[in-house]
C-alpha cells in the first residue's frame, strides 16, 4: 500500500503552486505542514484527482490514478478545506448522499451512519440542517463524511480548522486508531494537529517539499539551537525584533519566559531545551507566513 | 436508483426550488382565470350594453346554441344574408359601425365574418366585402376555403411549389365541415403559451444552480472524490432536473388546463382552429387538441431548454453567471425577434431550444401560419423544423453536459 506522487508540477497562468513534488506515502499518518499559500491544498487537490498536474503522475501501487478512475475513488475519503454542503441537508441527509455517491448499500449506510455519528459525537444533532450547526460540528460532519466508505486513503485537508481543544484531542485520538493498514495524509498549518500521531512530517514552502521524515528526525536539527529564558516582561517588545522567538508564556505579570531559536545562547540566563516539531516550523517559515 | 431519489430529495428541499413551483402553480391557476375576465358580449336584454365574464359566455352560449356543431354551407349564407340585412337596416358600412341593436342582431354569426372574408377575398388576399357578396350566386364555402389557401400559398412562397404543394397536402387532411362551439377562444391559447414561457423560467433557475453551486461552494471537490461522483453523478443531475422539470410541467399544464375546462366548458375545445384562427390554418386539430398540441411542444422545449441551461450551470464555476446565462438562452430567441427581420429569425429561432417558447414567436403562432423554410427541393413547416431541433438538441446538451461535468476543474 503506497502512494507515490512523482515530480508534480502544478502552473496557474504564471504562478507555480507545486514545484516538481516527490514523495512516497505509505501506510499510517503523515502531516504536509506549510504556512498558508505553500501549495499544500493544490497538492492534496492532486492527489484527490480533482485537477490534473502540469507535470507528473500520483500513482497508488504503482498503478496511476487516472487509470485506476472510479477504483482509486472507491477506496478514498477526502475532506477539503472549504467544506462545501446544502444548506437545506439535515446531517443525516447529507451523509444519506454521500454514501449513496459512495456506492454503499442502504443496510451498510446506516450502520456506518450511526456509528459515526457516535464518534463524532452528532447523535444530538442529526436531524438538524447543516447551516443551523457551529463551525465544529459542520467540520466533524465534514470528517464523517470522509470516513463513511472505510477508505484506504483519507485525505484531510486541515481538518481541525474550527475544532474547539477537546474536539481536536479526540479526533486525533481517533485519527490514530484510523490510521492503522491506511494512508492518512493531512494538511495543516497548525503543528500540533500532527506532531504527535503522525509517523513522517512533510513540511512544504513556496510549492516545494523542504524537508521530509519522521518528527524524530526532522527535529535533530534543531537539537541545541532551541532555548528559553525568563525576562522582563517589559523587554519582550524589544527583543522581539531582534532575538527569533518563536513562543511566550506569562510566568507572572513581571516576568515572561521567551522560548527562542538560535546557535548559541543570546541571554544570560538562558538554558537549552529539547527542540519540538514547532520550533523546526518557525525556524522554517520564521515571519514569513502570509 | 437510490441516488436519484436522494438528488429529487435535495433538488426539491431547496427553497429556491420550492419557491420557483409555487410562483408556477399560482401562475397556473392565474392564467387559467384571467381570459376570463376579458370575455364580453353585447347584452341582448339591453339593461347594461355589455357583459362580461361568465355572465357573457353563458349568454353567448343561448344565442349561439343553434348554430353550434358542423358549419353548414347554409350556416354561411345565413351568416352573409344576416350581415346583408342587418348592415343595410342600420345604413352602415361594415359591421364595427352598427350600433348596439345592430350588433346585437348580428351576434350569433359575428364569429364567422372574418372567416367568410376570407374564404372570399380577391386574388390579392384582400378580405371579401361581405355587403358585396351575392349569396345565391356564391361557391361552396369549404372550395372556396381551398381556393383561397393556394392563392396565398402562391403569394407567399410564389417561388417555391414543394412549399405550396405541401400545405395543400397538410390542408387536404383537415376535418370538414369545421365545428363550433362556444367556448374558449385563441385569447385562452396566448395564455397557456405565456404559462409555458413562465414555466420555463421557473425551470431554468430552479437548475441553473445544479452544477454551479457545487463548483462554488466547494461541495463539487467532495463529490469528485466519490466513487460515482463523476459520470454517474452528472447523468443522475441531468435525469433529476428533467423529472423535476417535467413534473412542473405537468402539474402547472395540467392546473391550468383543468381550470381552463372548468371555466370555459369542454364543449368548446370541439371548435376546429381554423374557425378561431385562419380558416385556412394547416392543421387538422380543434382547440382542445391545439391545447394539448402546445403544452406537449412547450413541454418537449422547456425540457431541450434544461438540458441547455445544465449544460451552461455545468459550464460555469459561479451561480449567478449559470442564471444569467440561462435566462438569456431562454431570452435570446424573443431578443433577437426585436432587432432581426423575421425572415431571418423565423428560421434562426428554430436552432434555440426555447424557440419556440415566447410572447411574440411562440410555436403557437408557427402552428396557425403558413411558414415554410426551404431548403432545395424541400419545405419544411416552420413548426416541425423548430420540434425536430429542440428533440434531437436534448440529447446532444445531455452529452455535452456530462462530459463538461467529468473534465471541470477548478482553479
Amino acid at each position: 500500500m503506497e502512494l507515490s506522487i512523482e515530480s508534480i508540477t502544478k502552473n496557474y497562468s504564471s504562478k507555480t503552486a507545486v514545484d516538481n513534488v516527490s514523495i512516497k506515502i505509505g501506510r499510517g499518518i503523515t502531516g504536509l505542514l506549510g504556512a498558508n499559500g505553500a501549495g499544500k491544498t493544490t497538492l492534496m487537490r492532486v492527489v484527490a484527482d480533482i485537477i490534473k498536474p502540469t507535470n507528473g503522475n500520483v500513482m497508488y501501487d504503482g498503478v496511476p490514478i487516472s487509470i485506476l478512475d472510479a477504483e482509486y475513488r472507491n477506496i478514498f475519503g477526502y475532506l477539503p478545506q472549504e467544506f462545501g454542503y446544502y444548506p437545506e441537508f439535515t446531517v443525516i441527509d447529507y451523509l444519506e448522499y454521500m454514501a449513496a455517491l459512495k456506492g454503499l448499500t442502504k443496510v451498510a449506510t446506516k450502520r456506518k451512519i450511526d456509528m459515526l455519528l457516535e464518534q463524532m459525537t452528532l447523535t444530538d444533532v442529526r436531524k438538524k440542517r447543516i447551516s443551523k450547526l457551529s463551525g465544529g460540528m459542520k467540520r466533524r460532519v465534514g470528517i464523517a463524511q470522509a470516513l463513511i466508505n472505510d477508505p484506504e486513503i483519507l485525505i484531510l485537508d486541515e481538518p481541525t480548522a474550527g475544532l474547539d481543544p477537546g474536539e481536536r484531542i479526540k479526533f486525533r485520538q481517533l485519527l490514530s486508531e484510523f490510521s492503522q493498514n491506511r494512508i492518512v495524509l493531512i494538511s495543516t498549518h497548525i503543528v500540533s494537529d500532527v506532531e504527535y500521531i503522525a509517523t513522517r512530517q512533510a513540511i512544504m514552502k513556496n510549492g516545494k517539499i523542504i524537508r521530509d521524515g519522521s518528527t524524530e528526525d526532522l527535529i535533530t536539527e534543531m537539537s541545541g539551537k532551541v532555548w528559553e529564558c525568563a525576562i522582563q516582561t517589559n523587554r519582550v517588545k524589544n527583543l522581539e525584533g531582534t532575538i527569533p522567538i518563536v513562543n511566550l508564556r506569562n510566568v507572572s505579570t513581571d516576568i515572561t519566559e521567551i522560548r527562542y531559536i538560535s546557535e548559541g545562547s543570546l541571554l544570560d540566563g538562558s538554558t537549552n531545551v529539547s527542540p519540538r516539531l514547532e520550533d523546526l516550523y518557525m525556524w522554517l517559515f520564521g515571519h514569513s507566513e502570509e | 436508483m437510490r441516488l436519484l431519489c436522494l438528488e429529487i430529495k435535495r433538488i426539491v428541499k431547496s427553497r429556491l426550488t420550492i419557491c420557483m413551483i409555487v410562483i408556477a402553480v399560482v401562475f397556473s391557476f392565474l392564467l387559467a382565470y384571467v381570459p376570463i375576465c376579458f370575455y364580453n358580449c353585447v347584452n341582448p336584454s339591453g339593461d347594461k350594453e355589455y357583459l362580461s365574464g361568465i355572465e357573457a359566455l353563458r349568454t353567448m352560449k343561448e344565442i349561439r346554441s343553434e348554430i353550434e356543431g358542423e358549419i353548414s354551407n347554409e350556416d354561411i349564407r345565413e351568416a352573409i344574408a344576416c350581415y346583408q340585412e342587418v348592415t343595410k337596416k342600420y345604413g352602415v358600412e361594415s359591421e364595427y359601425a352598427l350600433p348596439i341593436e345592430g350588433k346585437i342582431e348580428t351576434n350569433k354569426y359575428q364569429f364567422l365574418f372574418w372567416r367568410i372574408k376570407e374564404a372570399y377575398g380577391d386574388e390579392n388576399g384582400l378580405g371579401a366585402n361581405l355587403n358585396t357578396l351575392q349569396v345565391d350566386e356564391l361557391e361552396e364555402f369549404y372550395t372556396a376555403v381551398y381556393g383561397h389557401l393556394q392563392n396565398n400559398m402562391r403569394l407567399e412562397q410564389e417561388k417555391y411549389p414543394s412549399a405550396q404543394e405541401n400545405a395543400l397536402h397538410m390542408y387536404e387532411r383537415v376535418r370538414v365541415p369545421y365545428t363550433y362551439y362556444v367556448g374558449a377562444g385563441g385569447t385562452v391559447l396566448d395564455y397557456e403559451e405565456l404559462l409555458i414561457f413562465l414555466i420555463l423560467i421557473c425551470c431554468t433557475v430552479v437548475v441553473a444552480s445544479v452544477f454551479s453551486t457545487d463548483y462554488q461552494n466547494g461541495a463539487d471537490d467532495i463529490q469528485r472524490c466519490t466513487k460515482h461522483g463523476r459520470r454517474k453523478l452528472a447523468l443522475v443531475r441531468v435525469l433529476t432536473s428533467v423529472i423535476i422539470s417535467l413534473a412542473i410541467c405537468v402539474l402547472c399544464l395540467g392546473i391550468w388546463g383543468i381550470s381552463t375546462c372548468i371555466i370555459w366548458g369542454t364543449n368548446g375545445m370541439k371548435t376546429s382552429i381554423q374557425i378561431l384562427y385562419s380558416v385556412i390554418s394547416l392543421p387538422n386539430l380543434n382547440i382542445g387538441q391545439l391545447m394539448w398540441f402546445l403544452g406537449i411542444c412547450g413541454t418537449t422545449m422547456i425540457i431541450s431548454s434544461v438540458c441547455l441551461t445544465l449544460f451552461i450551470s455545468s459550464h460555469t464555476s459561479r451561480n449567478m453567471i449559470s442564471l444569467i446565462v440561462s435566462i438569456a438562452a431562454c431570452m435570446a430567441p424573443i431578443a433577437l425577434g426585436w432587432v432581426l427581420p423575421d425572415y431571418i429569425i423565423d428560421y434562426l429561432k428554430a436552432l434555440f431550444p426555447a424557440g419556440g417558447v415566447g410572447l411574440q414567436n411562440g410555436i403557437l403562432y408557427d402552428l396557425t401560419d403558413f411558414k415554410f423554410l426551404n431548403v432545395g427541393p424541400f419545405a419544411i413547416w416552420t413548426p416541425y423544423l423548430i420540434m425536430f431541433f429542440v428533440i434531437i438538441e436534448i440529447p446532444c446538451w445531455i452529452g455535452l453536459t456530462i462530459r463538461s461535468h467529468n473534465k471541470h476543474e477548478l482553479r
